[in-house]
């Protein structure tokens, strides 16, 4: 398990509560809670357990809020290249050399995790019409408490649209979650130009880990998670009037053992992976989660 | 004596051993012609840069052996200066004599690098022109105008074209165990596609023991019917030892009649409907209509999508739009319109702890919870060992596809069909001739525009059934109005000629009498019809004599010729046998013929 991760965003020496900030969207976990905490008797306190329990969900509160946490990208462009093995069936994008244009974004800081979207079911009640596969991973409706922190997984295209948009946010395109991933530096890799094992989830065991795992792998713009740990699904669904598809960012820990399979494995920020979609159930995957972003206001 | 004869009905071998051994004569039989046209050694050995001809060795037993069956004349040789022993024999077998080199040697340290040379062929008939086992009928270029197949390689002939009479040569190959410990070097003989190089041949032999050990075997035969007699004999030959009951079984028959296959990639419009969330198979088959109708579907859903996580192509069958339920929907739907429905199974797409069992356990469970029709074995040249038989303790009935031409026999009698993806005109595969049994639908793949052309030329100049796959794993490569009104009309053509392009005979490279034309023949068993597509690969129209036929028209037997595929009807019948036309450049033309008695 990695360090406890900075708890405050900044930029340009600017700090940022996005929640609290205008123009960002807000989440309500944490109000609840805490009137529920302001409402408890001294008695209550004095139970030994409770406390150890209190103190638990006081470091998980913590930490889930730097973990709906955003980070301020301010207005870019940069010469978009990826680079990827073209399996059958091609990847029909324009893959550059290009000029792309960021605008100013607050991006998740981490990817979607469990726990924060079980939040989004409890306040926004979304149920997809199509359950195949939904959160499979959950038991009785809920996460299992040892993946709390992990990126969700096991949700559609559709599904994270209906996140982000609950939240009155979106997905990263494309082109601005290379930028997220490389900064102004066009790194290769999160961290830097050279790949490093210890920076993301790269330990052969092929499981996902919390979020915050490694905070040494972190973006310029303090991005975490971005590579090898679970794909991310990006903004655009691309139709070419014969396939829907959208593209993957990130790479997974999972890699298919054979040629034959589709790439997996931590991945650098010029590469992304076509996922052409199906039904839910198979659009749903064990490796697929996404973070949101939204434009900044001008 | 000096002088030594070995024959049977088609073929007699003379040696003379007066100054060492020497053959003297290979007489055709039948058209009493003499095929060596000057005496000369059966071999040649070469040991550290120095030749050594048969001639030079001393010869310690010259004799005629013979039991209640069989027949040889055996010369047993040695060579003093390296203590290397020979055996030639020439045994008499029904059609056949079996000329055999066998050698040994005793070194004194270390075993040297012996070469062979059969000087024979070089004083064959000048008129004779060479079909070699690797090239029997050379392009252009050179390379070879027929897909071959180690195997089940071809024989080696020499063949006068104004006659069309010659001698032929089948070379037992064991290909398995083809590589550097093999010491019959039959192989190298047969992988030559030169003549040059077949004529001056040097065989590195690997003479290891003082035993006699086979090195070449050569099997010579007589024809009078051109190279047709040829691929027919050895056609014969290669069957003989094959079990073909797979291709007997009642319940795998249907599969020999639905000759067009459609990949039907999930992920696509052409099946899917994004909106509906549903696979419209009804819609995709209406589709098919323009084709003129697809007979097996295979509904593919696994690649390039294996690999995105954890899940297995097992998993992916609940995953898909309706789950295993939605698979039998879709048969059921197929069905109904007399289409059968296979799903992939793919090889590489393993567990890390899967065991053979485990595969036969998902297949079989698969078959079992679905009423699918076949499995098509992506990638795959054979099948799982206990597979096939798995599936039919399941339910008989169900038919095994492979990816790939089968590689070795066994996959040939136990697999009753593959897929073809060979991309070459005026190629053809030369097991659809030997096995038309075996159901090989050509497939375009990534092939676009000319040559999806090519391709269905390819098709009808086989005789063969055709895999159309439009959605290339979600590249959109679809054919054309005119390619589809082609495919159309072929499928039409090649069924209601089923019993004839899937006769017992018919072969590739039919001798013709104009450099320019390549022509495949298909018999029908009763006699009567017989069928040659006729490929012009050159840039001008050839006019005039095209090819003969074999057997000429009996007397009082009269000939009818129909055009089938361009519906020209300029073809014509001369002298008795030779069939006259023209043929425009790069068309194909498929020339009906119907033998009836005259009343």
């Amino acid at each position: 398990m990695g360090e406890t991760p900075r708890t405050s965003t900044t930029c340009g020496g600017k700090s940022f509560s996005p929640w609290r900030m205008p123009g960002v969207w807000a989440f309500s976990r944490y109000s609840e809670r805490r009137q529920r905490r302001c409402g408890f008797s001294l008695d209550f306190l004095r139970d030994w357990n409770v406390e150890k329990t209190e103190r638990e969900e006081e470091a998980n509160e913590e930490r889930e809020e730097e973990m709906d946490g955003q980070v301020y990208i301010p207005e870019g462009h940069y010469l978009y290249r990826v680079e990827h093995r073209i399996m059958e069936g091609d990847c029909e994008y324009d893959h550059g050399p290009r000029m792309a244009r960021v605008p100013a974004l607050f991006v998740d800081r981490y990817p979607v995790t469990n726990e924060r979207f079980y939040r989004f079911l409890q306040e926004s009640g979304y149920q997809p019409d199509d359950m195949k596969n939904f959160l499979r991973h959950w038991e009785n409706g809920k996460y299992r408490e040892e993946d709390r922190h992990k990126p969700v997984v096991w949700v559609s295209h559709k599904d994270a649209e209906a996140f982000a948009g609950w939240y009155g946010a979106r997905l990263l395109t494309d082109c601005e979650w290379q930028y997220a991933a490389g900064g102004k530096e066009k790194y290769r890799y999160p961290w830097g130009d050279k790949y490093d094992r210890n920076k993301c989830n790269d330990t052969g065991e092929e499981t996902l880990t919390p979020v915050d795992a490694y905070p040494e792998g972190a973006s310029p713009f303090g991005l975490c998670d971005m590579c090898g740990n679970a794909h991310e699904w990006t903004e655009e669904v691309f139709d070419d009037g014969i396939h829907q598809f959208v593209l993957l960012r990130g790479g997974a820990s999972y890699k298919g053992a054979h040629f034959w399979h589709a790439e997996g494995g931590a991945k650098p920020n010029n590469w992304h992976l076509k996922f052409q979609l199906l039904n839910e159930g198979m659009n749903r995957c064990a490796t697929v989660t996404f973070r949101c972003a939204k434009e900044a206001a001008e | 004596m000096n002088i030594f004869e070995i024959e049977n009905t088609q073929i007699r071998f003379r040696f003379d051993t007066v100054s060492g051994l020497c053959c003297t004569g290979i007489f055709q039989k039948e058209t009493k012609e003499e095929w060596l046209t000057k005496a000369c050694v059966p071999f040649i050995f070469e040991v550290c840069g120095k030749a050594y001809p048969a001639d030079v060795f001393e010869i310690r037993k010259a004799e005629l052996l013979q039991d209640e069956k069989d027949r040889a004349l055996v010369f047993e040789l040695f060579l003093a200066e390296w203590k290397i022993g020979m055996r030639l024999s020439v045994s008499v077998k029904e059609d056949c004599l079996v000329f055999l080199l066998q050698a040994g040697a005793e070194w004194q340290e270390s075993p040297r690098e012996v070469y062979l040379q059969i000087p024979l062929f070089r004083y064959f008939r000048e008129s004779g022109k060479w079909h070699l086992s690797a090239n029997p009928r050379p392009k252009p270029d050179g390379s070879p105008a027929l897909e071959l197949h180690e195997e089940f390689p071809l024989p080696i002939c020499c063949i006068d074209p104004e006659t069309a009479h010659g001698i032929m040569m089948e070379l037992p190959d064991y290909p398995e165990f083809t590589g550097t410990w093999n010491q019959n070097r039959n192989r190298q003989l047969l992988q030559m596609t030169d003549s040059v190089e077949f004529l001056n041949h040097n065989l590195l032999l690997r003479l290891q023991n003082k035993e006699l050990a086979d090195v070449a075997e050569i099997h010579f035969s007589s024809l009078t019917e051109d190279y047709k007699e040829a691929f027919f004999r050895y056609k014969a030959h290669i069957r003989k030892n094959m079990d073909f009951s797979m291709y007997e079984k009642e319940d795998l028959k249907w599969y020999r009649k639905a000759v067009y296959h459609h990949l039907a990639f999930a992920y696509s419009r052409e099946i899917f409907n994004y909106e509906t969330q549903k696979l419209e198979v009804e819609r995709l088959l209406d589709e098919g209509e323009a084709f003129g109708g697809y007979d097996i579907l295979v509904l593919w859903f696994v690649y390039p999508r294996l690999g995105v996580d954890a899940r297995k192509q097992w998993d992916f069958c609940d995953d898909i739009p309706g789950g295993i339920e939605g698979i039998n929907e879709i048969c059921d739907k197929a069905h109904a319109r007399g289409v059968r429905v296979m799903l992939p199974y793919n090889p590489w797409d393993a567990a890390d702890d899967e065991a053979l069992t485990d595969v036969l356990e998902h297949i079989a469970e698969l078959v079992e919870k679905t009423r699918i029709d076949g499995i098509w074995f992506d990638t795959m040249d054979s099948i799982p060992r206990g597979c096939r038989e798995r599936i039919e303790s399941i339910r008989p009935g169900v038919i095994c596809c492979l990816e790939v031409t089968p590689k070795v026999r066994g996959t040939v009698e136990e697999i009753t069909g593959s897929w073809n993806q060979r991309f070459r005109m005026p190629e053809g595969h030369v097991l659809r001739y030997l096995f038309p049994e075996h159901a090989a639908p050509m497939t375009s793949r990534w092939r676009v525009a000319e040559k999806k052309d090519m391709l269905i030329k390819r098709a009808v100049f086989n005789g063969t059934g055709f895999a159309i796959w439009q959605d290339v794993f979600g590249a959109w490569l679809p054919f054309d109005k005119e390619q589809k009104a082609a495919l159309k009309k072929w499928k039409q053509i090649l069924l209601a000629n089923f019993d004839t392009y899937f006769g017992s005979d018919s072969m590739p490279l039919y001798p013709v009498l104009r450099e320019e034309l390549y022509i495949n023949a298909f018999y029908h068993d009763s006699g009567e019809e017989e069928i040659y597509s006729v490929y012009n690969a050159s840039d001008h129209a050839v006019d005039g004599a095209l090819f003969r036929l074999y057997p000429p028209p009996a007397s009082g037997e009269k000939i009818r010729i129909e055009e089938l595929w361009t519906g020209e009807s300029s073809f014509s019948i001369h002298q008795g046998k030779i069939i006259s036309g023209t043929i425009e450049p790069e068309r194909i033309y498929i020339l009906k013929m119907t033998r009836r008695k005259k009343v």
